[in-house]
């Protein structure tokens, strides 16, 4: 109240000044310091590193996508535990909730990449955070390794984004062909949610792969994520007698949508991406899941190896059955240890160099690789539901 | 700045300008909820023009989008606000909730914005560049508070019929904030944009507007810096909870809403009432000078009123027929009649509260069924019958809120210090000074109506009404609930108001009181005008004597 | 498209059921009750778990799940909007403290059923198709239609013919004046969040059933349309709400049918804004509108 016009006027001018040097933009390199200490001795399984490996996690454990997050969370903390077990290094696994928000999100990564300075981070949950975390984990040269950012272009976002997630359009382009095989398709029903990012970059996969395999879309309809009610896009399809249904839905909406399509009195088979594959799907739709068909990077019937094993332990740790989620988050811990121990150094830059040089990796999705652009390389699974088990197609 | 907790502060900076979006409508009574429609149209829209290459090499390119983001914000809140704002309370909150779920659908369908896929852009924004932005909204609203601008806003969010008889042009005064609110909910969508990189229609969502209100709510809108405050607040909690080793999951949210139902439980006007607490508010002081630049009066006997064949009625129902009547400049003209009568009819005709259905009028060079803001400005000034003080402001800023039709603007003056904003309000002050130790309430100036008798709060809602410098000054049952000592006070005032010059129409039912002070009588019987004229030969009249005694109608009076 | 009209009154009859008790709270009292989502999602889990658990038929669970509503409804008046009463900032603060007590609700419903949908136990409702002259209709559909027809005119007797319904409609028209003619004004608060609550979990616990699963978003899925359905239908009027739930319903399905599916989500709130400016008393109210 008493400051004086002149001395208005000046700090006028000094907020000015602060704007001009605030709005600045400066470009400065990632630094990529090491530490001696998480470089160890021995390679591959012997390899033992004296100093504790921090791992990041950033799942989401609360709101919306917390029925994958939970699950990711239990699957990489067995992993952690398992390796822990074999010995040889200590690995400290951080983990973080980003309440299914973006900025929860980053903030998560700025706290493990700033302050925890972990030596890898696996996750976020979804593709939505990736594209915005991913960006300041390349920036800080940390890598970074997605269990479930299926979307397209996330392994482009840099030399230290990985992923072992399956790319949806791995899976639809495996289970359509499939489908087509047993079923013999020509005109189907695309179902998509358009407002969701991760179906809808699934449908546009979906039309092309499609249109690659000659099959006619007779009736293409949309909804919405939070939408519970059907029956209007249903009956289109109903009255336009399809051969199947493909769908691309996220799990909230899957089930009443195959139930109002029962009860609509449409028997065609279902068709599905990575979205689809959980027991708790099969468990929640009852009779109505018979048929299903489902690609997906993990398969209960699967035998890879450690499959079963990995499924029981679960089962014993945490009471519930393992969906792919959980199988991805879980290989993601071995994937991250592979190449640690492949040098048998824990510094980011090692495991960024390692990282993208898996080969051929025998995890329980099978044979995995990562390439050094970060995508990963694996057999989908194509699953149908039959007496509500999933079986291999 | 702090290292490795760039994100975490800058989130918080973005909370309080989303919460600023919601504070400047709180501020003045209005539920807008349409903020994630405006910031979702600012952030696409300035997709289109901001730059991608720093600008003159160094400069972040959000300094074009910020502008861009207010002008898009605020220019779709003035669209939008057209013909929302007939709507009030929680239908205006469901119109524009309905508004950002439009815009959503139409962002998720529009083929540009390459529908859920959402947009990617370089991230431009630095965390100090955000704390900048929350520094100037923070100063604009420091400066707003105490400004002729604020004191419409706290006005129109107390009591709208009120702010509009004291001279508040209402319409507009919820235009602005509502304009406000689209334009720094656009900057919020910008600065959101080039924090994180990336939108999608579902980033501005109804759980974006939730969150702006709780905070802004939280922290409390009677202060400036309530945003800050609530922002935070709801930062801090999770992050406590991260320190204390709460493992993430269920417990979180659990926490937080208790802690937010506690706050909103036990701190009325949110956290600022802790600070409030530690820091008592002051209560600015006489400047003791005596009001200047004041237009004089017109002279004793000039007309400045006249009402031609006045009536109203709602529906079947005659509240008015056909009443004659003129006003001049000094005189203390009574209106009396039985309950029912009509006479708050006539009194909100006059002052602009009611539009007559049938006849025609001026006041004060006004014709009847402007708006009542325009009365004001004329020099007309009013109470009510049942007193319709500002219940959140002190008794001292509800006589300042009086001053409205007789000073200028002072805000765009005070953000930039002009000296000549300090002389306006030092002025303002004088003159709601005056009226408070003209009523006897100058030592309760810091006290809120509610605080005062029912006496002194009929005073107070006088000295807001003096604080006008009304030409003519209408009294809807002042003495109602006095007793007769204070009734004997009142009168004394009004002969005094009489004698400065200024003219007085007064309903009243104590007719010792009416025959005391009016130099004129009108009685009203059934909306009609039965007897007019020199006080105790209207008082003697069988017609008004049979009014009175005569079976009373029930029908009650509003307003 | 005769099936397009009849999923349309399916669908509508599903919004109208989530309003009703909305709109009674708002109707009445005047509140925008936040939590009405969160209770809405409690009831769904609840009949799912006394439906696991104890195996009760569908017809007594649903008295059981509106008595647990009721109490969850006075709890909620008790301590979200009863101390706020006559305090200055009492419709703001009420917006803030029923979304605080709606978190509260949904992070105690992830504490104890985690983060998974849940569903009925399998053939818990049998779900038959019938099929009349092409028309296909599930049972679930025509109980959802006839029990939400059926709390309508239970509720419309009760507002209109009971004691209880006279002091609602008279604190509903003023309560102050309520409270001076003798009418405990808190008693009827209280009675108004247990009803409004009690058919609020219903409806949830009918809509899991429908859909065949609930999780912690059903209700905040369906929030928004219930903002739509009550001032569509007119301030508190509750023939006015199960209109406008159908209307909204057949509205989306022709929108399906004749147009693009893409833009169904516009319809309702293109509708609400178009009636809030044209009519803002609502298509079918005519109780006078008092601000906030």
């Amino acid at each position: 109240m008493r400051l004086k016009t002149s001395s208005g006027v000046a700090a006028v001018i000094a907020a000015a000044a602060l704007l001009a040097t605030a709005a600045c933009v400066s470009e400065e390199p990632a630094s990529s310091s090491s530490d001696s200490a998480l470089s160890g001795t021995g390679t591959g399984a012997d390899c033992t590193i004296d100093e504790t490996v921090k791992l990041g996690a950033v799942f989401s454990l609360t709101e919306a996508a917390a029925f994958a997050g939970g699950y990711q969370q239990e699957g990489l903390k067995m992993a952690i535990d398992e390796l822990n077990a074999a010995g040889g290094i200590k690995y400290e696994l951080i983990l973080e909730d980003d309440k299914t928000s973006v900025d929860d999100s980053v903030a998560a990564f700025e706290k493990l990449i700033e302050r925890d300075k972990v030596s890898a981070i696996v996750g976020p949950t979804l593709s939505g955070m990736a594209f915005t975390t991913y960006t300041d984990a390349q920036y800080a040269g940390v890598p970074a390794l997605g269990v479930s950012t299926t979307a397209e272009g996330i392994p482009e976002i840099g030399d230290y984004i990985f992923r072992a997630s399956l790319p949806e359009e791995v899976a639809l382009a495996a289970s359509i062909p499939a489908a087509k095989e047993t079923l013999g398709l020509e005109k189907v029903a695309v179902l998509y949610d358009s407002a969701d990012e991760f179906t809808a970059s699934a449908f546009n996969t979906i039309s092309d792969v499609l249109k690659e395999q000659d099959i006619e879309i007779v009736v293409e309809e949309s909804f919405e994520t939070a939408d519970t009610e059907f029956s209007a896009q249903l009956t289109k399809v109903a009255d336009a007698d399809v051969d199947a249904v493909i769908l691309s839905a996220l799990p909230g909406a899957t089930v009443p949508l195959v139930k109002q399509a029962r009860d609509q009195g449409i028997t065609a088979p279902i068709v599905g991406g990575n979205a689809f594959n959980s027991p708790v799907l099969v468990g929640l739709l009852e009779g109505a899941s018979e048929g299903l068909i489902v690609g997906g990077a993990w398969s209960a019937a699967a035998e890879t190896t450690g499959n079963a094993e990995f499924i029981a332990n679960y089962n014993e740790l945490y009471g519930r059955a393992p969906d792919q989620f959980a199988a991805q988050a879980y290989t993601a811990g071995y994937l991250l240890d592979q190449a640690v121990r492949a040098d048998c150094d824990a510094n980011r830059e090692a495991i960024k160099d390692n990282l993208g040089q898996i080969l051929e990796y025998d995890s329980i999705l099978g044979p995995i690789s990562i390439d050094e652009g970060g995508e990963v390389t694996q057999e989908p699974f194509v699953q149908i539901i039959r007496d509500g088990e999933f079986t291999i197609l | 700045m702090l290292a490795g907790y760039d994100t975490l502060i800058t989130n918080i900076a973005l909370a309080v300008i989303l919460a600023y979006s919601f504070h400047v409508v709180l501020m003045a009574g209005q539920l807008n909820l349409g903020q994630a429609g405006f910031a979702s149209l600012a952030a696409y829209t300035s997709t289109l023009v901001v730059p991608t290459e720093p600008l003159f090499g160094s400069l972040s390119p959000v300094l074009v989008g910020i502008p861009v983001g207010a002008a898009v914000g605020g220019a779709a809140a003035f669209l939008v606000g057209l013909p929302v704002l007939r709507l009030r309370g929680v239908f205006l909150a469901i119109g524009t909730i309905a508004f950002g779920e439009m815009v959503r659908v139409f962002m998720t369908n529009a083929e540009w914005t390459r529908g859920a896929l959402g947009l990617r852009v370089d991230k431009w924004l630095t965390v100090d560049l955000a704390w900048i932005v929350v520094a100037v909204l923070g100063y604009l609203f420091w400066r707003l508070g105490p400004s002729r601008t604020g004191r419409a806003f706290a006005a129109v969010r107390e009591d709208e019929l009120a702010a509009g008889s004291m001279g508040v042009d209402v319409v507009r005064t919820r235009m602005t904030s509502f304009v406000a609110s689209g334009a720094i909910a656009g900057v919020y969508g910008v600065m959101f944009l080039y924090f994180f990189g990336r939108i999608t229609p579902a980033t501005f969502d109804f759980s974006l507007t939730l969150g702006g209100l709780v905070t802004a709510v939280l922290g409390g809108y009677l202060v400036f810096f309530g945003p800050v405050l609530g922002a935070g607040f709801l930062t801090a909690v999770p992050e406590i909870q991260n320190a204390l080793g709460v493992e993430a999951g269920w417990i979180h949210p659990l926490i937080t809403g208790l802690l937010l139902l506690a706050v909103i439980l036990f701190l009325p006007g949110g956290l600022s009432t802790l600070v409030a607490r530690l820091r008592p508010a002051r209560v600015r002081p006489d400047p003791g000078t005596e009001p200047d630049g004041l237009a004089p009066l017109p002279e004793p006997g000039t007309p400045i009123a006249e009402l031609r064949g006045l009536g109203k009625s709602y529906g079947s129902v005659q509240a008015v027929r056909s009443v004659d009547l003129e006003i001049r400049a000094g005189e203390v003209l009574g209106v009396i009649g039985p309950n029912g009568a009509g006479k708050t009819t006539l009194v909100n005709m006059i002052s602009g509260l009611e539009t007559p259905s049938a006849g025609e009028g001026e006041v004060l060079g006004v014709r009847l069924g402007a708006p009542s803001h325009r009365f004001a400005k004329a020099g007309l000034s009013r109470t009510f019958q049942h007193s319709k003080l500002f219940d959140r402001l002190s008794a001292l800023d509800n006589v300042l809120v009086g001053t409205h039709p007789v000073t200028r603007s002072t805000y765009l003056r005070r953000l930039l210090w002009l000296p000549s904003a300090r002389r306006d309000e030092r002025r303002a002050l004088a003159l709601a000074w005056a009226q408070l130790r003209r009523v006897g309430l100058a030592d309760r100036a810091h006290l809120r109506p509610g605080a005062l008798s029912y006496g002194d709060q009929r005073r107070l809602e006088i000295a807001r009404a003096l604080a006008a410098h009304p030409t003519l000054l209408v009294l809807d049952e002042p003495a109602a609930g006095m007793n007769h000592v204070e009734a004997g006070e009142l009168a004394a005032l009004i002969k005094d108001l009489a004698e400065d010059g200024i003219a007085v129409l007064f309903i009243e039912h104590n007719v010792k009181m009416v025959l005391d002070t009016c130099t004129r009588l009108v009685v009203l019987n059934f909306g009609e005008v039965i007897a007019a004229g020199e006080p105790r030969e209207v008082a003697a009249d069988p017609k008004v004597v049979e009014a009175y005694l005569g079976a009373e109608d029930e029908e009650s009076e509003h307003v | 498209m005769l099936q397009q009209l009849a999923n349309g009154v399916f669908s509508g009859s599903i919004y109208a059921l989530f309003a009703i008790g909305f709109t009674l709270v708002f109707g009445i009292l005047r509140h925008l009750n936040l939590a009405h989502a969160a209770i809405f999602t409690t009831g769904a889990f609840l009949g799912i778990e006394i439906a696991t658990r104890t195996g009760i038929p569908f017809w007594a669970l649903l008295p059981v799940v509106a008595g647990i509503g009721a109490v969850a409804g006075v709890v909620l008046e008790r301590i979200a909007f009863r101390p706020l009463a006559g305090r200055d900032d009492e419709h703001f603060a009420g917006l803030i403290s029923s979304v605080a007590f709606g978190g509260v609700l949904i992070a105690l419903i992830q504490a104890r059923y985690g983060t998974e949908p849940k569903s009925f136990p399998y053939e818990y409702f049998p779900n038959r198709l019938f099929e009349v002259a092409g028309l296909r209709v599930t049972l679930t559909q025509l109980v959802t239609l006839g029990l939400a027809l059926a709390l309508m005119l239970g509720l419309a007797w009760l507002v209109s013919a009971t004691p209880l319904g006279r002091a609602m409609r008279a604190v509903a028209e003023n309560p102050t004046a309520a409270r001076v003619v003798g009418v405990n004004v808190d008693r009827v608060t209280a009675g108004t969040y247990a009803l409004s609550s009690g058919l609020g979990t219903v409806a949830g616990a009918l809509l899991a059933l429908n859909i065949g699963q609930t999780d912690r978003g059903l209700g905040a899925s369906i929030e928004l349309i219930g903002f739509a359905v009550i001032i569509l239908g007119g301030l508190g009027s509750l023939w006015g709400a199960m209109a406008a739930g159908i209307v909204l319903g057949l509205a989306e399905a022709l929108t399906i049918h004749y147009f693009d599916s893409t833009w169904k989500g516009l319809v309702p709130f293109a509708l609400l804004f178009a009636v809030l400016i044209l009519r803002p008393r609502g298509l079918f109210g005519h109780i006078k509108v008092r601000e906030v």
